[in-house]
C-alpha cells in the first residue's frame, strides 16, 4: 500500500465501521461474531485494497465477504461440533420489546444461508438479483431460500402462543 | 409487504441498534493482523524453498473459516491447518450409471437451463434466460446429444416471471407466468404444451393478490387430465388441463404440495410431519420427538435433535481488554446455546434411523429422500461439494471447486431424480434414479 492507499483504507474503516458492525450483528445475531466477522473481512480488504479501490467498491467487497464468510463459518462450526467443540450457535438476549424478541430468536434458528438472504433483503434492501450476486447463488435459490425462511418464521411464530397475537 | 416482512425489517433495523460499538484501535489491529499474515506466508515460502517442513508454522489467527475466500497463499501453510476431510472419489467413478456429461451449450451455441428428465434419456431444457432472447423449451437426447425445439414460450405483457415451475406428465408440459395489467391484481397464468411439440395454450389464470404477502404458486404437477398447484402461502387447487377455473382441493385448503398426491402443512420446526393423500384421504403421521427439527418426505424424515440451554458468559472484550458494549448498554451475561445432539434420517414410522454427516445441508429435503448435499473441507481449506447416499452410506465428490474468488456453485436442492451443474464447458446431468 502506498500512502494514498493507506489513507484511503484508514478513512474507509473509520467511517464505515459502525455501519458494518450493525450489518454484522444482524447477520450473525451476536456481538462476538459480528466483531470477529468484521475484523476478518477488513483484514482481507486490507490485502486487496489497491485492487478493490480501483475496480470494485470496498463497500460491497466487505459486505459480500462478510456474508459469505458467515455462511461458510456455519458449515465449519457444524463440523467442529461433532468433535466436541463449544456450542455452535449462540445468541444474546438483548432484545427488549417482547413482541420483537420472538422474531429475533426465531431468526437465530434459521439456517445461515436463509438468514443471510433475509438480512440482505430486509435489512440491506437488496433485490433478489443483487442478493444472488452477493452470495454466489442463483436468483431462484434466493427466492426459494427467502420463502423457506419466511415460512419457517411464520410457522414458528404462529405455533408459539406468546407471539400469536402479535402476528395478526 | 406482509406484516411479517414489515416486522422483519423493523426488527432487523432495531436489532442493529444493539450492535457492539467499534473497538478502539480497529484500524491498527486490522493492519497488524494483515502484516502478520503476510510475514507468516513469506516465511513459509522461504522455509519451503529450503526444506519442505512448514508444519511447525503457526495456524491461522482467525477464528473464522477461510473457505469463503481463501487467502491466495494458504497452500503453503496447509500442514498447519486443521485436518481436512476425507474426500470421496469423483461421482463418475462412484455412480457411472447416473452421470451424463453433455456440452454446456446447445450445438448452435445457446446456453440452456436443465428443467427435468422427461424419461431415462431425455432432458427438458430451457434456453433464452441467460441470453436475453425469447424463452424456448427443448428436449435434449442424452444419447445422441441432439436437441429438438418443443415450443417457444409466449412472451407475456407486464410479465415479471415468464416461465417458472416447469413440470411434465402424461405427455404434457406445464409452467406458469405471472403478469399484471394496470388496475387489476397480479395473475399467474398456467400454460401447457404437448411434450412432443406444438403451440402453447393457456390453461387458467390464477389470481395472485399481493405476491409479497401471499407468494406465487408452486408445486405445479400434471396428474391425469388435470394440473394441481398450491399457493406458496398454502392452499391446493386443481384445474383441468383443457382449461377451466381452478377449484380448491377438499381437505387441502391450507396445504403445501410435497409430492402429489401427498400434501401437508408446516408445523413449527417439523415440515410435512403430517401428510394427507389428497386423492384417497389417507393420512400419514411421522414420529417426531420434542427436541427434533425435521423435514419429512413421503417415506422418511431427516433433521437434527437440538438442546437449548441458557448459560452464563463472560462479557465480550476487544483486544485491548476493553468491554464491548451492546448499543448503549452492557451486553447480557447469559446466552442461549443451541447444541446439535444428533443428525439423522429415518423412516416416517421412526424405524431405520441412521446418522447423517455433520455438514449435511439441512435447508433442503433430500433428493429422492435418499441423497444429501454435504460440504466437506478439502486441502487448502477449499470447500468440496459431495453427495451422500443415506441408503448405502456411499459418497461422491461432485467435482465442484471454488473459483478464483472462492465461490462455489451449489446445485439447487430438489426432490426428484435430476441433479445438474456445469463445470467449465460441460453440463453434468445426474439421474439419481439410475443408482441402485
Amino acid at each position: 500500500m502506498d500512502e494514498d492507499d493507506e489513507a484511503g483504507f484508514d478513512d474507509f474503516v473509520t467511517t464505515q465501521t459502525d455501519a458494518l458492525l450493525r450489518y454484522g450483528y444482524v447477520l450473525t445475531g451476536n456481538p462476538h461474531d459480528a466483531a470477529d466477522l468484521l475484523q476478518e473481512a477488513l483484514v482481507r480488504l486490507c490485502g486487496a485494497w489497491p485492487r478493490v479501490r480501483r475496480k470494485d467498491s470496498p463497500h460491497s467487497y466487505v459486505r459480500t465477504t462478510m456474508a459469505r464468510l458467515h455462511i461458510s463459518v456455519w458449515r465449519r462450526r457444524r463440523r467442529e461440533h461433532l468433535i466436541g467443540e463449544p456450542p455452535e450457535r449462540v445468541h444474546h438476549e438483548v432484545f427488549p420489546p417482547d413482541e420483537d424478541q420472538g422474531l429475533w430468536e426465531e431468526l437465530a434458528a434459521l439456517p445461515r444461508r436463509q438468514r443471510a438472504v433475509l438480512v440482505l433483503r430486509y435489512y440491506e434492501q437488496l433485490s433478489d438479483a443483487e442478493i444472488a450476486k452477493v452470495l454466489g447463488i442463483s436468483s431462484g435459490t434466493v427466492r426459494s431460500q427467502a420463502f423457506r425462511g419466511l415460512n419457517k418464521l411464520r410457522s414458528s411464530l404462529s405455533s408459539s402462543p406468546a407471539t400469536h397475537r402479535s402476528m395478526r | 409487504m406482509t406484516d411479517l416482512e414489515d416486522k422483519l425489517s423493523r426488527v432487523l433495523s432495531g436489532a442493529a441498534q444493539h450492535a457492539p460499538q467499534a473497538p478502539a484501535g480497529l484500524v491498527a489491529t486490522v493492519k497488524a493482523r494483515h502484516r502478520r499474515r503476510r510475514t507468516r506466508t513469506t516465511a513459509v515460502h522461504a522455509a519451503a524453498a529450503v526444506v519442505l517442513t512448514a508444519g511447525g508454522v503457526g495456524a491461522a489467527v482467525s477464528t473464522l473459516g477461510r473457505a469463503a475466500e481463501p487467502h491466495p497463499v494458504v497452500s503453503a501453510t496447509d500442514k498447519a491447518e486443521p485436518p481436512t476431510d476425507r474426500i470421496p472419489p469423483l461421482v463418475e467413478k462412484v455412480w457411472p450409471e447416473a452421470v451424463h456429461k453433455i456440452p454446456a451449450r446447445l450445438p448452435d451455441g445457446r446456453r440452456y437451463d436443465p428443467q427435468l428428465l422427461l424419461d431415462d434419456r431425455t432432458l427438458l431444457v430451457m434456453t433464452g434466460a441467460d441470453d436475453g432472447e425469447r424463452l424456448s423449451l427443448w428436449s435434449y437426447d442424452l444419447g445422441t446429444g441432439r436437441p429438438r425445439q418443443i415450443a417457444e414460450i409466449p412472451p407475456t405483457r407486464g410479465s415479471a416471471i415468464s416461465a417458472d415451475g416447469v413440470a411434465a406428465g402424461g405427455g404434457h408440459i406445464v409452467w406458469w407466468a405471472s403478469y399484471k395489467v394496470a388496475g387489476s391484481p397480479r395473475v399467474a397464468r398456467i400454460w401447457t404444451v404437448p411434450a412432443a411439440g406444438g403451440r402453447p395454450r393457456p390453461v387458467a389464470d390464477v389470481p395472485l393478490g399481493n405476491v409479497m404477502k401471499e407468494g406465487h404458486i408452486t408445486g405445479l404437477t400434471v396428474t391425469g387430465p388435470d394440473v394441481v398447484f398450491a399457493y406458496e402461502k398454502g392452499g391446493v387447487y386443481r384445474v383441468p388441463l383443457r382449461g377451466g377455473s381452478p377449484q380448491p382441493v377438499k381437505g387441502a385448503e391450507r396445504h403445501h404440495i410435497l409430492q402429489w398426491p401427498w400434501v401437508g402443512v408446516h408445523h413449527g420446526k417439523a415440515f410435512f410431519r403430517e401428510l394427507l393423500n389428497a386423492e384417497t384421504g389417507e393420512r400419514r403421521d411421522a414420529v417426531v420427538k420434542a427436541d427434533e427439527e425435521v423435514r419429512c418426505g413421503v417415506l422418511r424424515c431427516a433433521g437434527v435433535a437440538m438442546r437449548y440451554k441458557t448459560v452464563k458468559v463472560e462479557r465480550p472484550r476487544d483486544r485491548s481488554g476493553k468491554e464491548i458494549k451492546c448499543g448503549t448498554r452492557r451486553c447480557p451475561d447469559t446466552v442461549q446455546t443451541q447444541t446439535v445432539l444428533r443428525r439423522f434420517v429415518r423412516d416416517r414410522d421412526g424405524s431405520h434411523e441412521r446418522d447423517l454427516p455433520t455438514t449435511f445441508y439441512q435447508g433442503d429435503v433430500a433428493r429422492l429422500e435418499r441423497f444429501f448435499d454435504v460440504t466437506l473441507r478439502g486441502p487448502g481449506n477449499r470447500s468440496i461439494q459431495t453427495l451422500y447416499d443415506a441408503e448405502t452410506g456411499r459418497s461422491a465428490d461432485l467435482g465442484i471447486r471454488p473459483d478464483a474468488k472462492g465461490r462455489s456453485t451449489v446445485p439447487n436442492g430438489r426432490l426428484d431424480r435430476l441433479m445438474t451443474y456445469s463445470l467449465k464447458n460441460e453440463m453434468y446431468v445426474l439421474d439419481l434414479a439410475a443408482i441402485k
